[in-house]
């Protein structure tokens, strides 16, 4: 689907001024690039969509914990809106996570990508608001990266709409047509938006790194403390910090501190983007690759990744295409130039060919309607599927894209279509309403149509304009290492609304100043109605064991669950708390698991240091149902 | 097996002719209907959303947001249904849910204008199903049948005729060059072709259904010795001053006659619609005898939607023959223009292509200003170049602005938004304005990418029938589309046949049905019940009303909703001017089990001056009060008064102006003098309205 348009033809800037020239260094991304992008965060809105159907009953409807009615009635924040608070019952909730599902697929897919981009943000931030207590850097990370890209033209490269809107632009009406390279779209891409991202994420590594100031990250025990969480840590986080001694904690942490600081720096830096972007971005890959592998922070290490994809520069791409095109063999697809119906699936094949490696030639008598596909060099000549497979070897990931029509039934059925198309060409002439294609009309838009185009940029620039204003404040309000004389005194309602009913929030301090001393869980000392022990969060017998425990812990979400619970801004949601777990049996069908009384304690084990003796864990009742005596 | 094989030949032929001639019955006289007919009926059912939407607009402080009388949480936490939903319910303050009711609007003008049809049909059902579920205080009758004939209508195609998409769809399938291909008007085709759907049975039915219930269940005293309508129209609630004039001046044996006729309306059109014979006068009656009883109804009551959305129903299933009838008067030889164009104006020509396609009775003659022959010689050839020129069938020869309203004059309700062209005054800012835009056309047809007479590029300019070949992908797809989309339809019928059997005493009485959950999902959901029994099975005999009060900051005593000191008479002269909105609204708080919802009533009381920006009317003391009396007995002017109820208090209302109406003060008789009451006995308020 790597289709173009005539837009390459004619260059959209004016490169002349070097304020220009640093306008698209420093604020410009490219098409392909975006839609590289454009697919990452499909992929990742998808993941982090599906990751939370197991959680549907007991986080977002009216079966778990936090009703909607109750959500509404006692807001967690203010300018609180989410669709999902639309929904009471599971299966309402269901219906609504599916079509954010679909969605998010056709973002990947880039079908009608601009309002894609609107309702995948929407859907994201509606679903992170409906429950405002899980909420963490990831979920808030991944908004912003859905929000800031809604100002992008994703869909311009590698998606549907660029293929449809490639076969309407260019027409090809003959063999020649074919052969002639296609103009595809490769003008920059100068956006507001593009400096938003890259600021937003030199903002989030500045003040990340800025405001771990505390004692742990003095003395480079952090990373020791954090990979004693073991609510959030991977399995092999769970042996990397029972293993890890201070010693290789002082480096990690401190190497640690020195790449976020590093890579805001090189963010920053004006010049030379293109080298430093993808310093950058090797850094935040090795940084956030090691904290994926040994913390579950849910979304928030590959948001962090993805959003260089938008950045990869124009030189990237054109080293990996020369580098491609040297590894890819030329083919010879061989046609009959007067059949509206091959030429037609040409015109497909051609839009698939980035690479430029397939040469459309006139099919020999004995070959007329046929599809014959040709190694110039072996002079292997191949139809049917197996000459689909031989075609495919010329195109960037080609081979896989073709592997499932090997598939038995499917194969069978590939090759029945093409004997069929081969035989009676004249039915799919008529069946697709193919005519011999006129020539290029010479594309360019109409005055009044540009102007519009303007106009809506210019719109669109003006948002990103006042988004990055409300943005910038909430930066300085929020994060403490701001000092008081720069924080907004009096900034309007409406600022804090754009900011806050989004979730754009902009506190950078992921374990600043220090990471937590204590590892924390909930613990559910549940008595059921057959007399067992039970707690119905891990599925086991009460533990106070909290490394033992939080290995049963099932993602970030409970993780933030757990630790956010016994704090007093969530104290008006136990009772919420209490009927969920009286009902838990009903969520799990298992009417044995029916608590007919328990307590609820959030157990704190403060993290000792090699060599230190053990310190006690501490309790705290949260809530109690009951009388549990035992 | 045998004897098939001994039927002879010409039994089995004359079988299978008998067999198709069955099919044909069926299929034209439950399953077809006529394009235009459901592009006429997209308008009235569009319309009829907007002025829904727009007059609950008026008080959506009260009514939708967590300021007034039904906040969402609430209504999520006590609903009143297992399966509620609304879209609605995201929203919780006023800004939010005024952008809300934006949206709203936009997606049912849209769908009114059939611009991308489908999608704004699905959205502007999902808002209307979602406004119905928001506050369910205010859900009648009529807004179920609104949500009814949003979903069946959802399966036929109404953009196919007289829509934004049939406009567009017709200009790219025929790119006419000149003024002959203009006045050819076989080029493009418009579809007149009848849609065969499941969901035109399922309308008949629906509204059979309707009607059918609606009789059976007229069952009390007051329908059986043919008083209904009198108590109807006791009911100062809902009475209009139509009403109010019809009990006082038209005697008994009148308003009998009349109640008689409404049961025989309504026995009538429960079968009417489906008999197979004499299908399109069948249906003429129907529609005459609905707009009757409906007409009657919504002139002596208000009652929302109801009225209005029964009707326009049958809309949809009058004939061809229908429309030919109805085509006569805007056809007819009056309406006839020639217009004479600058053809070698893109915008022009562009525009005389839109005026073909507005005009279905082709009462538009095109003569391009290049054609020197068909033109009369008094008008000049400079003239020609300056502006636009219409000839009307007298001869006489208009020009500019005065052309434009006359085209407009031509086409089937163009004229109404072009008056102002001819209102002294105004008329001249509309020459300026036409002087302006021919002065500068070359400039515009060249900004619009028109510089070339307004012909599409040549890769537009193939031609296309707007209704798909067969055997083509496009029709291939629409087949397949179209089985899912039935079986759909089938699937609906049999799922609300089933609430039929729910929801109807008729039924439940002869029927035991059992239905599953997720049937029950899918009818609670949308909103989508059958218990139809409206004033069955009796008239209601008793009436009242709600009445605040309350004592202000600086010592009045005030009821907010009149702006008037309290009024505890129930003896109306005249009606009480309530609007559908705030008569079941309160009508549903007086109910016992809604008790727990007064709470929000009693907020929003306290409040109530910080929305009207009256400090001055802030309520320091209040009782709210359900002031009832029965209904008068024929022959007497005032009813039985009954005793208030109290719903709800704020404060210590120390003088209540309740007191001389409650049993402990004094006795009560059939007709009571008139109470001590303030000085001036205040007229009945033409509307109420929550602010005031």
């Amino acid at each position: 689907m790597n289709a173009g348009s005539s837009r390459e033809a004619t260059p959209v800037r004016d490169h002349s001024t070097s304020f220009r020239q640093f306008l698209l260094g420093y604020s410009s991304a490219d098409p392909r690039s975006l839609g590289v992008f454009r697919i990452a965060l499909g992929v990742l809105l998808f993941m982090d969509a599906a990751r939370r159907y197991p959680d549907i009953e007991s986080h977002y409807s009216n079966t778990g914990w936090l009703t909607n009615h109750f959500m509404l009635f006692r807001p967690m924040s203010d300018h609180l809106f989410s669709l999902y608070l639309t929904c009471s019952l599971p299966w309402q909730v269901k219906v609504l996570l599916g079509l954010q599902l679909l969605i998010d697929l056709l973002l990947i897919a880039g079908y009608h990508t601009r309002v894609m981009q609107v309702l995948a943000a929407v859907l994201i931030a509606s679903l992170n608001s409906r429950n405002v207590m899980l909420e963490n850097g990831g979920s808030v990370v991944l908004t912003l990266l859905a929000v800031w890209s809604m100002f992008l033209p994703l869909g311009r490269r590698f998606s549907v709409d660029a293929l449809l809107r490639s076969l309407g632009a260019e027409r090809e009406a003959s063999l020649d047509d074919l052969n002639a390279p296609l103009a595809r779209d490769k003008a920059p891409v100068l956006s507001l938006a593009v400096l938003a991202l890259v600021w937003q994420w030199t903002a989030i590594y500045a003040f990340n790194a800025l405001q771990k100031n505390g004692p742990a990250w003095h003395d480079g025990t952090a990373v020791y403390y954090a990979l004693h969480q073991y609510g959030m840590l991977t399995r092999l986080g769970s042996w990397l910090g029972d293993s890890l001694s201070l010693g290789a904690s002082r480096v990690l942490s401190f190497g640690a501190l020195a790449m976020e600081w590093l890579i805001a720096a090189l963010l920053l830096v004006p010049i030379k983007t293109r080298i430093t972007r993808m310093l950058a971005w090797l850094l935040v890959c090795a940084l956030h690759l090691s904290i994926a592998s040994v913390l579950n922070l849910g979304t928030f290490s590959w948001a962090m990744i993805i959003m260089f994809f938008a950045l990869v520069p124009r030189e990237a791409w054109d080293m990996f295409h020369a580098r491609l095109s040297a590894r890819r063999p030329s083919r010879v697809l061989r046609v009959d130039g007067s059949n509206p119906f091959a030429l037609a699936v040409c015109r497909i094949i051609k839009r698939f060919d980035v690479l430029g490696k397939v040469r459309f030639e006139q099919a020999e008598a004995e070959d007329a309607n046929r599809f014959v596909a040709l190694d110039p060099h072996s002079e292997r000549r191949a139809r049917g599927l197996k000459g689909l497979r031989l075609l495919a070897e010329a195109f960037p990931f080609g081979p896989i894209t073709v592997a499932w029509l090997g598939l038995p039934l499917v194969s069978r059925l590939a090759k029945k279509w093409i004997r069929r198309a081969e035989r009676k060409p004249e039915f799919y002439v008529g069946y697709f309403e193919l005519s011999s294609p006129t020539p290029t009309s010479d594309g360019t838009l109409s005055p009044a149509k540009a102007f519009f185009a303007r106009l809506w940029f210019g719109l669109g620039e003006a948002l990103v304009l006042v988004l990055l204003v409300c943005c910038g404040s909430q930066l300085l309000l929020e994060n403490e290492a701001v000092p008081a004389s720069l924080k907004p005194t009096h900034r309007p309602v409406w600022m804090t609304a754009v900011i806050v009913y989004p979730r754009l929030f902009q506190g950078w301090s992921m374990f600043a100043p220090s990471p937590p001393f204590e590892d924390v869980a909930v613990v559910v000392d549940g008595r059921t109605k057959d007399g067992r022990h039970f707690d119905p969060l891990t599925g086991r017998e009460p533990s106070f064991d909290v490394a033992a425990r939080a290995r049963h812990s099932r993602n970030c979400e409970w993780y933030y669950f757990e630790r956010h619970l016994n704090e007093d801004r969530f104290k008006p949601y136990l009772g919420g708390v209490r009927d969920f777990l009286r009902s838990h049996h009903e969520i799990s069908e298992r009417p044995e698991e029916q608590l007919v009384a328990f307590d609820v304690w959030s157990v704190s084990q403060p993290i000792s240091l090699p060599g230190e003796p053990k310190k006690p864990a501490q309790k705290s009742k949260v809530l109690s149902y009951g009388n549990v005596r035992d | 097996m045998a004897e098939a094989e001994a039927t002879p030949p010409a039994q089995e032929e004359a079988g299978r002719r008998e067999q198709s001639e069955l099919s044909n019955l069926v299929r034209d006289t439950y399953l077809s209907v006529d394009v235009r007919w459901l592009g006429v009926f997209r308008v009235l059912y569009g319309t009829l959303l907007i002025v829904d939407l727009v007059r609950r607009w008026v008080n959506v402080r009260f009514y939708y947001t967590n300021d007034g009388a039904m906040p969402n949480h609430f209504e999520l936490f006590r609903p009143g249904w297992h399966n509620i939903f609304s879209v609605f319910f995201a929203f919780s303050s006023f800004g939010e849910v005024n952008f809300a009711f934006t949206l709203a609007l936009i997606c049912f003008v849209l769908f009114t204008l059939g611009y991308r049809t489908k999608l704004f049909h699905a959205l502007s059902l999902l808002f209307i199903t979602s406004l119905n579920a928001r506050n369910l205080f205010v859900e009648n009758g009529g807004t179920i049948v609104v949500n009814l004939l949003g979903m069946w209508t959802l399966f036929l195609p109404l953009g196919r005729r007289f829509s934004i998409d049939a406009l567009l769809s017709s200009l790219k399938a025929y790119a006419e060059k000149d003024s002959s291909e203009l006045n050819d008007r076989s080029k493009p085709a418009a579809p007149i072709a009848p849609h065969v759907s499941l969901a035109v049975l399922a309308l008949l039915l629906q509204w059979s259904v309707i009607y059918f219930f609606n009789f059976v269940h007229k069952s009390g005293v007051g329908w059986r010795n043919h008083t209904a309508i009198y108590w109807f129209l006791e009911q100062n609630r809902i009475v209009t001053w139509f009403g109010v004039w019809a009990r006082t001046h038209l005697p008994l044996s009148v308003l009998e006659l009349m109640t008689r006729g409404a049961l025989f309306m309504e026995a009538t059109l429960s079968f009417i619609m489906l008999l197979p014979f004499s299908r399109e006068n069948m249906r003429r009656i129907g529609l005459l005898l609905a707009l009757a009883l409906h007409g009657g109804i919504a002139a002596m009551s208000r009652l929302g939607p109801f009225s209005y959305v029964m009707v326009i129903q049958f809309v949809i299933h009058l004939s061809a023959r229908d429309f030919a009838f109805v085509s006569r008067w805007f056809a007819r030889p009056s309406r006839v223009r020639t217009v004479i164009y600058d053809a070698d104006c893109g915008i022009c020509f562009l525009l005389c292509r839109v005026l073909k396609r507005l005009d279905p009775f082709a009462r538009l003659n095109f003569v391009g200003n290049d054609e020197r022959e068909k033109i009369p010689a008094e008008i000049s050839d400079a003239e020609l170049d300056r502006s636009l020129f219409v000839i009307l069938p007298g001869g006489r020869i208009v020009r500019e602005e005065r052309a434009v309203f006359e085209v407009t004059r031509a086409l089937p309700f163009a004229s109404l938004p072009a008056l102002w062209l001819v209102v002294p005054g105004l008329s001249n800012l509309g020459r300026a304005l036409y002087r302006w835009i021919a002065a500068n056309r070359t400039r515009i047809s060249a900004w619009l990418g028109l510089a070339q007479c307004g012909v599409p590029s040549s890769k537009e300019a193939s031609e296309r029938a707007l209704v798909a070949p067969k055997n083509t992908w496009r029709s291939d797809w629409a087949h397949a589309l179209s089985v899912p989309r039935e079986a759909l339809v089938a699937f609906m019928i049999v799922v609300l046949g089933v609430e039929v059997c729910v929801d109807n005493p008729f039924m439940t009485k002869r029927v035991h049905v059992k239905r599953p959950d997720w049937m029950q999902a899918i009818v609670e959901t949308p909103r989508l019940f059958q218990g139809w029994g409206m004033f069955a099975p009796e008239p209601p005999y008793e009436d009242g009303h709600l009445v605040v009060d309350g004592r202000t900051v600086d010592g009045r005593k005030l009821d907010p909703f009149t702006g008037r000191e309290p009024w505890f008479d129930p003896y109306s002269a005249t009606g009480w001017g309530d609007d559908q909105l705030w008569c079941d609204y309160t009508n549903h708080l007086r109910w016992a089990n809604n008790a727990p919802n007064r709470q929000h009533f009693r907020d929003y009381l306290e409040h109530m001056h910080e929305y009207t920006g009256r400090p001055q009317d802030r309520l320091v003391d209040f009782d709210v009060w359900w002031v009832q009396n029965k209904s008068p007995e024929p022959g007497h002017t005032h009813g039985e008064a009954l005793p208030p109820e109290k719903l709800v208090s704020f404060g210590n209302v120390r003088d209540s102006l309740a007191k001389p109406w409650l049993p402990a003060e004094r006795s009560f008789s059939p007709a009571p003098p008139a109470p001590p009451a303030p000085p001036a006995p205040p007229a009945a308020p033409r509307t109420r309205r929550p602010h005031g």
